[in-house]
């Protein structure tokens, strides 16, 4: 632990911390259709857009035949993403000539990026041409960032409206999420990128002669334009295989910066624009700050445990201190020009995010570290989250926890002048069981069948860290990886479509049928029995709740995994 | 594995979500004379 690594974590957590009413205010501003700084460019294209697919955007959708919309969206997206796959070979813009996709992994990404997870079974350097890449994954990344938006803000309009039979018009919702939200903070971030030393060209691989003689392929490509709106959407799906390691993803400390704000300004910002849009920014600030409380917590117990090293490479007499010639700690599979904290930073963003996008190999972390990560996974996007997934998965632990706290007092519960009843109880249970239900059912699975154990890259408790890592990944749509997992097999590919499916449409459905529910009802005015909800005492027992249903259904899948890990490798018994 | 049996898991997945949907509504929209008491 260093000075200069804790400044550079305040450096980034500040930097958050002042975007989040600048863009909150604006976002607000879109959704309600108010004019912005952008209307005159992007205003006629929108128009363009609505005349062009018939829609009315006057005419407002009810809960049902918003997810219906939706469902019928992401469905066309991932069918046009497998076709472009499996097509690839007969499709231009592929200097390198790669053939189709195999069907399973083709699959897999489909699922993968329609989802906003990008969970990638491939490289993509060796795997897929220009055209894929552009057509197929940046425009799901844009997508599907889009539907979590168009999610979160109708949540937040089922809080804000009273005795309101809709909850918006999902295709407004989207089109006006990529124009004004996604496409201008995205280009902007392209340009800063190519401006960095990230590659932006059609021109295919080059061969060098290496100092030794050698031939060696370097990959390039349309790279800064797709790392962008990775890091933006919360997707994380790489253009190279080592991600934001490569550095033509991150090439200098000012990539590495930009990439870890890009990850989190939009779900920060969105906690504002509920605050806003309910009539009281207090408790937009609330829900931030029982995120921050659990990113402080991530990233102090990420950056200590691998700050401390590893106690078998100690034992060998080996200096794992900091110094002016070396960044100290765990240093394996973490790139010399991050260091550890910026390593551990990035893990923990990327983790409490839905992003995926790394600059270090999460499997090389220390148990501990690693168990981290997946916890941060575990409580379901709600630290930050993804871009609209964040808040709406924060807003349904509020409504877990006033219905506990109503509970406790003896009254019906209310968020935010709603009275919360037994449907939106119900539909939150179905959108949080759903998550654990795929991560620990799947990961069982795989723990005791052939095909699921024939991936490992390492035996005991790691092996099944391995192992819950990915379902976790897969089914909090964050898309990160335990390397020493083989995943590119017909077993993992089907079994991590399923829990990618089940994490993203399984919650967000229900998600929409608590929007619906709320905004139907009427607004009840403050009485002296009503719970606030705004204070640091609503905000601690917010947090509190997060933690003992994540611990409560997690812990037990942890102990026989990083926990168990961490023990032993204290004994000096390493996997 | 054959593109249509991928087709059909697409195709399955989002009749799966799609009839999940109409479930939660049948939840949403109450069965009349329940109204929920309150204090």
């Amino acid at each position: 632990l260093t000075v200069d690594g804790w400044l550079q974590i305040a450096l980034f957590t500040v930097a958050i911390a002042l975007s989040v009413r600048p863009l909150g205010g604006y976002i607000v501003r879109v959704f309600r259709g108010e004019r912005t700084i952008l209307g005159r460019l992007f205003g006629p294209i929108e128009w363009g857009i609505y005349r062009l697919a018939g829609i009315d955007p006057a005419a407002e959708q009810g809960w049902l035949g918003y997810a219906l919309a939706l469902i019928a969206f992401n469905g066309a997206g991932l069918g046009a993403l497998y076709a472009i796959q499996r097509l690839q070979g007969l499709l231009p813009l592929d200097p390198q000539h790669f053939p189709a996709v195999d069907a399973a992994l083709a699959l897999n990404t489909a699922v993968s990026f329609a989802s906003n997870t990008s969970w990638q079974s491939y490289a993509g350097e060796t795997t897929l041409g220009y055209l894929t890449q552009m057509a197929g994954i940046t425009v799901q990344s844009f997508l599907s960032a889009a539907t979590g938006i168009a999610v979160g803000v109708a949540l937040v309009r089922g809080f804000a409206r009273r005795l309101s039979p809709t909850v918006g018009n999902f295709w407004v919702d989207v089109t006006r999420a990529v124009l004004y939200v996604l496409l201008p903070i995205a280009a902007s971030a392209t340009l800063f990128l190519v401006w960095q030393g990230v590659p932006q060209t059609l021109d295919g691989t080059i061969g060098i002669t290496t100092l030794q003689g050698g031939q060696q392929l370097i990959a390039r490509g349309p790279v800064a334009s797709q790392i962008a709106i990775k890091m933006l959407s919360s997707d994380g799906g790489g253009f190279f295989n080592a991600n934001s390691a490569h550095p033509f993803e991150n090439p200098t400390a000012a990539t590495n910066l930009l990439e870890m704000v890009l990850i989190f300004v939009i779900g920060a910002g969105l906690t504002n624009t509920f605050g806003r849009m309910i009539g009281n920014e207090r408790q937009g600030w609330a829900l931030l700050a029982a995120m921050g409380m659990l990113y402080a917590a991530g990233v102090a117990g990420i950056y200590a445990a691998e700050a401390q090293g590893n106690p078998s490479l100690a034992a060998l007499g080996i200096n794992q201190g900091p110094s002016a010639l070396q960044a100290g700690g765990n240093m394996e599979g973490k790139e010399v020009r991050f260091g550890t904290a910026m390593s551990s930073l990035f893990a923990t963003v990327t983790t409490d995010s839905s992003s995926g996008a790394v600059n270090a190999m999460h499997d090389s972390f220390t148990p501990l570290g690693g168990g981290v990560l997946m916890a941060n996974m575990m409580l379901d996007e709600v630290i930050v989250g993804g871009v609209g997934s964040g808040l709406f998965g924060m807003l349904l632990f509020a409504i877990v926890a006033v219905f506990v706290a109503g509970l406790m007092i003896g009254r019906t519960p209310e968020f935010v002048g709603k009275k919360i009843t037994a449907t939106e109880v119900k539909m939150t249970m179905l959108a949080l069981l759903s998550v654990p239900l795929a991560i620990l059912g799947l990961s069982a699975t795989a723990s005791v069948t052939g095909p699921g154990l024939a991936s490992l890259g390492n035996a005991g408790p790691h092996g099944f860290s391995e192992i819950l890592y990915a379902f976790t990944s897969g089914t909090a749509t964050n898309g990160s990886a335990f390397a020493g997992l083989n995943a590119n097999t017909p077993f993992y590919n089907l079994t991590l479509a399923l829990a990618m499916f089940i994490g993203r449409y399984f919650v967000i459905v229900p998600v929409l049928a608590v929007a619906g529910s709320l905004a139907a009802k009427q607004i009840v005015p403050r009485s002296a029995g009503t719970l606030p909800t705004s204070g640091s005492l609503f905000v601690m027992f917010l947090v509190g709740v997060i933690c003992i249903v994540g611990g409560l259904t997690f812990l037990p899948a942890l102990s026989l995994g990083p926990i168990a890990e961490q023990v032993t490798m204290q004994a000096g018994r390493l996997y | 594995m054959s593109d249509l049996l991928m087709l059909a898991l697409i195709v399955a997945g989002f009749a799966a979500a799609t009839v999940y949907a109409q479930f939660c509504d049948g939840l949403v929209l109450r069965p009349i004379g329940t109204a929920e008491t309150e204090n």
